[in-house]
């Protein structure tokens, strides 16, 4: 169950599995349609949530749980994608296709970070403007 | 196919700057063989949701193509940052052309079909995209049920050709009811009858049939260069693909 956090945070850990990814989905789209987001950017911030979950579950070592994050800033929207563990598998991940995912990501949302040090991904930071 | 670790090692802007000034497709095949892997990894990534891999790679790398076509080598960006957003939005606009063929239950087909068209109507009036409680508003119904029918939208779940269909006196499966190709079509390019046929359509239904069947675009990019709303487009497709259908057969009849 999501929950509001003092910080007004949403948050929802759900387990790693894509049989999970319309519980994301649709709970994305619940977040960002509050926060007054047009239906054409609700869409790509599904596709963009659903995408980033993907890589984690696809990792060679999959984690147990997913963890999605929601934060409201002042001019926009910050959406974290991790694993809750302290360490995190490793990745697996072809450096190339990486990049990939990381323009793809980056196209669907207004800014994609991929938090990758020693083959290990630590988050994914999704951002989203919100315009007056 | 080839291997994503395999990364370009070509000056693609360069090649670019030399294929616009040349025309040399040579010169442009190299390119395109150099980043048909970003085609493969997207496709890859964006498979298992209801489309074929093979779909996804074939929209992705006409996108490529397309991307070289429209590539300003002079405006100092890198190819590669322009083609794969370029790629994942043809994709994107697959998928959501794609989610309009699929056939929803009633009730909730029919919520589609209003919430879409609140969406034409209110981007035409706002000038710009709603925002999801604008259309819940517009359609008088809850922001959950509005959420709801744009997540059915874009669910492609397709059905098997062998499913049985639930109002299907004979139990005949679904593949039964496949059109089959038209083989006469050959026939009527040969013979010019199409361009004839083409006269037959107002110049709107001209531009739309140029627009989504010679330039291979969506029905909402085809409705932005228009100018009008997708429902339109919709519209007038239907209206002129009945036409040349039926000029063509009297053609055939003809012939």
């Amino acid at each position: 169950m999501p929950h509001v956090s003092p910080e007004s945070a949403i948050s929802l850990t759900v387990p790693a599995d894509k049989s999970m990814m319309l519980v994301i989905r649709l709970t994305t789209a619940g977040v960002l349609a509050r926060a007054r987001l047009t239906v054409d950017a609700i869409d790509d911030m599904k596709m963009a949530v659903e995408e980033a979950c993907t890589l984690m579950i696809s990792q060679q070592c999959p984690p147990a749980a997913l963890c999605v994050e929601f934060f409201r800033k002042e001019n926009g929207m910050e959406i974290h994608i991790h694993s809750r563990a302290e360490q995190p598998c490793l990745c697996g991940m072809d450096a190339a296709e990486l990049d990939v995912v990381r323009a793809i990501l980056g196209s669907l949302a207004d800014a994609a970070e991929i938090d990758y040090s020693d083959g290990r991904i630590r988050n994914i930071l999704l951002t989203k403007e919100l315009r007056p | 196919m080839r291997n994503a670790a395999q990364r370009p090692s070509i000056d693609a802007e360069g090649l670019l700057r030399e294929y616009a000034t040349t025309g040399n497709t040579a010169i442009r095949d190299r390119v395109v063989e150099a980043y048909l892997y970003i085609a493969s990894i997207i496709a890859r990534r964006f498979s298992g949701r209801g489309v074929d891999y093979d779909d996804l790679y074939q929209v992705a790398s006409l996108s490529l193509l397309k991307s070289i076509e429209r590539f300003d080598p002079d405006r100092g960006v890198k190819f590669a940052s322009f083609v794969t957003p370029t790629m994942v939005g043809e994709v994107k606009n697959y998928f959501r052309d794609r989610s309009r063929l699929i056939r929803l239950p009633r009730r909730g087909s029919e919520l589609v079909r209003t919430v879409e068209a609140a969406r034409d109507d209110l981007q035409v009036e706002l000038q710009r995209q709603p925002t999801a409680e604008e259309l819940a508003e517009r359609v008088g119904v809850p922001l959950e049920d509005v959420l709801e029918a744009l997540e059915m939208r874009g669910a492609i779940a397709p059905v098997s050709l062998d499913t049985l269909p639930p109002e299907d006196d004979e139990s005949a499966p679904l593949s039964v009811f496949l059109g089959q190709e038209d083989g006469g079509f050959a026939e009527f390019e040969k013979n010019d009858m199409l361009a004839r046929a083409m006269q037959a359509l107002d110049a709107r239904q001209r531009e739309v049939i140029r627009l989504r069947f010679f330039e291979g675009k969506g029905q909402r990019e085809a409705a932005q260069e228009i100018g009008v709303s997708q429902m339109t487009v919709s519209r007038v497709e239907r209206q002129a693909l009945a036409i040349l259908r039926e000029a063509l057969t009297e053609g055939e009849k003809e012939a």
